[in-house]
Parts: C-alpha cells; sequence; structure tokens
C-alpha cells in the first residue's frame, strides 16, 4: 500500500461538514466588520475577534481575559490555612484555592466530582503549556495504576513521577497529600525539560488548604430524572476537563449526571466525558455564554420559543439570548421528551453576579 | 461600520476592511474548492474531525481579510492550518458542547470486503505516526508537495522535512508491518512551481 493510499484511506470517512463555503464568506466578513469596529472604537480588538469568530467556531476561541472577569470563580480568594487539607462530607466542595510557585500559577479550582477537584495549572509566558492539578478523595486514586512510573518521596510522603511522550512531552506527578488520599499534577509540554520534575515537585509542596467552600453553581434544577445522580460539576467552566481546558473562556457552569454513579474508587485520572469514551448512561448539563457556544444563536436573532433538540442533544436560550443552555445525552441515557423537562426544569441565576449563584446542595434536588 | 468616517488614511478600502466584490468571490471559491482538503490536513494532525473543521473554518476567516494580498493562499491556508491543528492536540482532552453534527444518525453500510476493518487499522497506524510527521506525510505524499514547500508550510527547515519524512515513514511501516505492507515509492512530485519564490516571503513572516 502507498502512503498515498494510507492516507487516503485514513481520511475516507470524514463526518459531513458542517459549515459551507457560505458560512464561512459570512463568519469572515463578519469578524472583519467587527474587528474593525472595535479598533476605531478603541475597544479590545481582542475581544472582537473572539466574539466574531465563535460565531462559526468557538472552540478554537480561546480569550485572554482578566482572571478575575473569566474563569475566577468567587472562591479564589480563599486564602490558606493551617493543618490538613479538610475532607468535606460533599464531595462539591472547594478545599484549596489559587497559589503561585514562581513563573507557575496554579489557578482556583473550578471543576468538582463525587471523586476530585480540578484546577488550571498555567506558566507565566508561556501559552503551549496544557496543565492541571487534581486533589482526589481518600480512596478515590490508585497510585499503583500509574504504569512505569518512578517511586519518589515528596514532603516526606509517598509520591510517583511518570514522564511519557505519548502526547507531546507528558508527566503526571502524583503524591499523597494526607494519608489514604492523593493529588495528581499533570502536565503536557513542547519542551521536554520544561516544566521538570522538581518544578513539579515545587507545585505539590505549595498545595495549602483553605477553608472548605461550596462549588456554586449559575443554575438551580427541579428535575432530575429517576436514578441519575450528579457525578461532576463545573463552576465558570464547563463540567470535567473540558471545562478545565476552556478556564479562560468564561463559561458559566456545566453539570454531568449519570445513573449508575460511578464509584469514586480507583482512579488514575479524571472521568472521561465528552472528549473520550463518555460515562455511560449519563447526561450533561452546559451553561454557558451564547458567544461561545459552537450552536450560537445569530446575532439580533431572537431565541426559540421552545428547546431546538436533535436525537441527542436540546438547546435553549435565555430569555435575552444571551446565555446558552444544552442537554446532551451519552446515547440512549434520555429521551427527548426526558432532555426538554430537565430543559424546562432549569432557572437561571444572574449569570454575572456570584451572589445569586445557588450552592451545589441546593441547586440540584438529588444527593450525589 | 466606517470607523474612519469614511476617508481614512490607513484603509485604502474606506476603513472596512472587506474584500472588493471580484476578490470576495475568489476567496469563496478558494473555501469552496480547499475546504475538504484542508480539514484532512487538520484531521490527520490532530486527529479530530470536529476540532479540525473548527481549525479550519477559524483560520479561514482569519485569512480572508489578508486574502488579495497572497500570491501563495493555498500554502499559506496549510500553515495556518497545520498551526491551528497543532494547537487542538495541545490540549487532548478538549472539546466544548457536543455539535450538532455528532446527533447525525450513524448509517448502516454493507462492508463486503471488509474495507471498515482496514480503514481502522490504517487510521490507526496513520494516528501512531507522531503529528508533526504525520503532516509531513499527507503534505509530501497526498498534496505532493515539495520539500522545500511542505518546509515552508511547516514553519521549518527543508533537512528538517527529509528526515520527518523518513522517521514517519519508518514508524508508520512499523506499525502496518505485521498486517500491511507499505510500498517504498517517492512521493508524487507536481511540475515545480512558478510561485515557489514567494514562499519565504511568508514563512519568515512569524504568522
Amino acid at each position: 500500500m502507498r502512503v498515498y493510499d494510507v492516507v487516503d484511506l485514513a481520511t475516507s470517512e470524514a463526518p459531513p461538514l458542517r459549515h459551507d463555503a457560505d458560512d464561512i464568506v459570512r463568519a469572515a466578513v463578519r469578524r472583519q466588520r467587527r474587528r474593525r469596529g472595535a479598533m476605531a472604537c478603541g475597544a479590545a480588538a481582542v475581544t472582537a475577534v473572539a466574539l466574531s469568530v465563535a460565531a462559526l467556531a468557538p472552540d478554537l476561541v480561546r480569550t485572554t481575559a482578566p482572571e478575575e472577569a473569566a474563569g475566577a470563580p468567587a472562591n479564589a480568594l480563599q486564602v490558606a490555612v493551617p493543618g490538613a487539607m479538610q475532607v468535606p462530607a460533599d464531595p462539591f466542595t472547594f478545599t484549596f484555592g489559587g497559589y503561585g510557585v514562581g513563573r507557575f500559577q496554579v489557578k482556583a479550582p473550578l471543576v468538582a466530582s463525587t471523586a476530585y477537584q480540578i484546577a488550571p495549572v498555567v506558566e507565566d509566558g508561556d501559552t503551549d503549556l496544557a496543565a492541571y492539578l487534581v486533589v482526589y478523595r481518600p480512596g478515590a486514586f490508585n497510585p499503583d495504576g500509574l504504569r512505569n512510573a518512578r517511586r519518589l518521596i515528596i514532603g516526606g510522603r509517598p509520591a510517583r513521577l511518570q514522564e511519557l511522550t505519548d502526547i507531546r512531552f507528558h508527566k503526571v506527578l502524583a503524591w499523597q497529600y494526607v494519608d489514604g488520599a492523593w493529588a495528581t499534577l499533570e502536565t503536557y509540554s513542547d519542551k521536554p525539560d520544561n516544566p521538570s520534575p522538581r518544578h513539579l515537585e515545587q507545585i505539590a509542596l505549595g498545595l495549602a488548604p483553605a477553608n472548605p467552600a461550596p462549588l456554586k453553581l449559575p443554575f438551580k434544577m427541579s428535575y432530575v430524572p429517576k436514578g441519575f445522580k450528579p457525578v461532576v460539576l463545573g463552576s465558570h467552566a464547563m463540567a470535567g476537563m473540558d471545562g478545565i481546558a476552556a478556564a479562560d473562556d468564561g463559561d458559566f457552569g456545566g453539570a454531568v449526571f449519570a445513573r449508575p454513579a460511578p464509584r469514586p474508587v480507583g482512579l488514575t485520572k479524571p472521568w472521561p466525558q465528552s472528549a473520550g469514551p463518555a460515562l455511560p448512561g449519563s447526561f450533561e448539563i452546559f451553561v454557558v455564554p451564547n458567544a461561545n457556544s459552537n450552536q450560537a444563536l445569530p446575532g439580533g436573532q431572537r431565541p426559540p420559543a421552545s428547546p431546538k433538540c436533535s436525537a441527542t442533544l436540546c438547546n435553549t436560550w435565555s430569555p435575552d439570548g444571551k446565555v446558552s443552555i444544552q442537554i446532551a445525552t451519552e446515547g440512549r441515557a434520555l429521551s427527548k421528551s426526558e432532555m426538554i423537562k430537565v430543559l424546562n426544569g432549569i432557572t437561571l441565576a444572574s449569570v454575572d453576579n456570584d451572589d445569586t449563584w445557588f450552592d451545589a446542595a441546593t441547586a440540584i434536588p438529588v444527593a450525589p | 461600520m466606517q470607523p474612519c468616517g469614511g476617508s481614512c488614511p490607513f484603509y485604502p478600502d474606506g476603513g472596512s476592511g472587506l474584500l472588493k466584490q471580484d476578490d470576495q468571490d475568489g476567496f469563496r471559491e478558494f473555501v469552496a474548492a480547499r475546504l475538504t482538503s484542508l480539514r484532512s490536513l487538520a484531521y490527520v494532525t490532530c486527529g479530530d474531525w470536529y476540532s479540525a473543521e473548527d481549525a479550519v473554518a477559524n483560520t479561514l476567516a482569519k485569512l480572508y481579510p489578508r486574502w488579495s494580498k497572497l500570491d501563495r493562499p493555498d500554502l499559506y491556508a496549510q500553515t495556518m492550518v497545520f498551526r491551528a491543528a497543532i494547537d487542538e492536540t495541545r490540549r487532548p482532552w478538549w472539546r466544548r458542547e457536543r455539535p450538532a453534527g455528532d446527533a447525525l444518525p450513524e448509517m448502516a453500510q454493507a462492508d463486503p470486503a471488509d474495507t471498515t476493518d482496514e480503514r481502522i487499522r490504517v487510521r490507526a497506524a496513520l494516528m501512531a505516526v507522531p503529528p508533526r510527521q504525520r503532516a509531513v506525510l499527507f503534505l509530501r505524499y497526498y498534496q505532493g508537495l515539495s520539500v522545500e514547500e511542505a518546509a515552508a508550510v511547516l514553519g521549518c527547515a527543508a533537512g528538517t522535512v527529509k528526515s520527518q519524512t523518513q522517521h514517519g515513514l519508518a514508524k508508520l511501516r512499523a506499525v502496518l508491518a505485521d498486517r500491511i505492507e507499505l510500498v517504498d515509492e517517492p512521493p508524487d512530485r507536481r511540475p515545480a512551481s512558478d510561485a515557489t519564490t514567494n514562499i519565504g516571503e511568508w514563512a519568515n513572516a512569524g504568522i
């Protein structure tokens, strides 16, 4: 077989294009108009580019909104407190805050699940680093599941370091932060030695407890289909790893429910989500700015009176069209009528005012 | 909006930044003609069809205002798409909401010749090759670019393209070894391009 045939066969089952040439030209013109308009007004051109392109392809748009404005929730101001990390009964609680180690910044956690909390990690001046810190609840992480990992001691406690080249230069540092409970720092970088194992260790040693703060959601629900339980929530972010990857995008929140809920034990990494093999029997809610949505309402168009659905998802919007709410089912976990029933039971907080947001425990009518 | 009030020294087009009708038609034709192959380049690089299409759509929207000034928009677009697709590989878990395309019903198709199995095997083998090497193989063997053109698209030296080609072929051959024999065949060379002299102009422009 020739290389040409390999490529031809490997690309032979492309899904239908979602955008045609006319869509792209329209988006380009819209982008250009907004860009020039923004420049003329002295406004931030970056914002205009992001908004206009987001209407067509928001997946690629990563805005550089200021920390306080976009990804950082109210609990970003949590301060470290002495003592060991607490393990609250309610898993949807943040127990640490953001902190800096040299040029690395661990942001405030944005995602919590029944097994862990996750915070994005960034490096000053380097947008190539993709990294995140996961603090697992006791028993949720299995350190022996990290294959070919070196055994280390960090802070007097056992640790493991896995160095891989499966996707870029990929490192996983796992360390025990209290008896029976582990945290991991996972990094993907273009540079083999940055972050170095020493950097990872320093970041690990910087982890400190903060006063527990309940995860807050920008919505509350009156209906959850029977048997489903909340598994992963996102505050100022989509739920799960998608929310961490898009931490700076200014998304509002999200939730993943599953039936049965997976047991929070034996993990070596966060649960997969829409990016990978999804949690079986699950559905997910996304609450994002319409401008961020990959199915955004065109500018000026009024939201439809009822949800727009396909077989596996339904979209609806706030009355002013500024907030997009999607429910998506994995496989046949939910019927279309159930998806609509869930959407109809959602009440939005004022998304721009954290004070109106709901503690997870009151936002969701079923316990994890 | 006319940001300069209709008279703008910096924008001869009156400040709109929009293309003239002829150029816009040309841009539309270019997009229509190249959309599929650009998406394939992005897919081969990043390994996900939806991310690939988003990378291409985003890239083409950015290319629009520069369209009338480009001598080789084909290579320029490939450079931008390649870089956008590489960006996609930097966050391997990354997706947004479910795109509407996910909801398309899957159609059962007859597979009398086991082509699906072979396609899956071949796709897996190609994806086992590192992303930049995959892109090199795509550009040289599938698109028929010369070493110099591929180097310009990828923003690297010709020698790097040659070594990436060798490494990519070796990896692909090793992964396919037990099932499919990879034929030793030089890439199809197109006739020498009359515009390759322009490559360096934008390849070094820090696109």
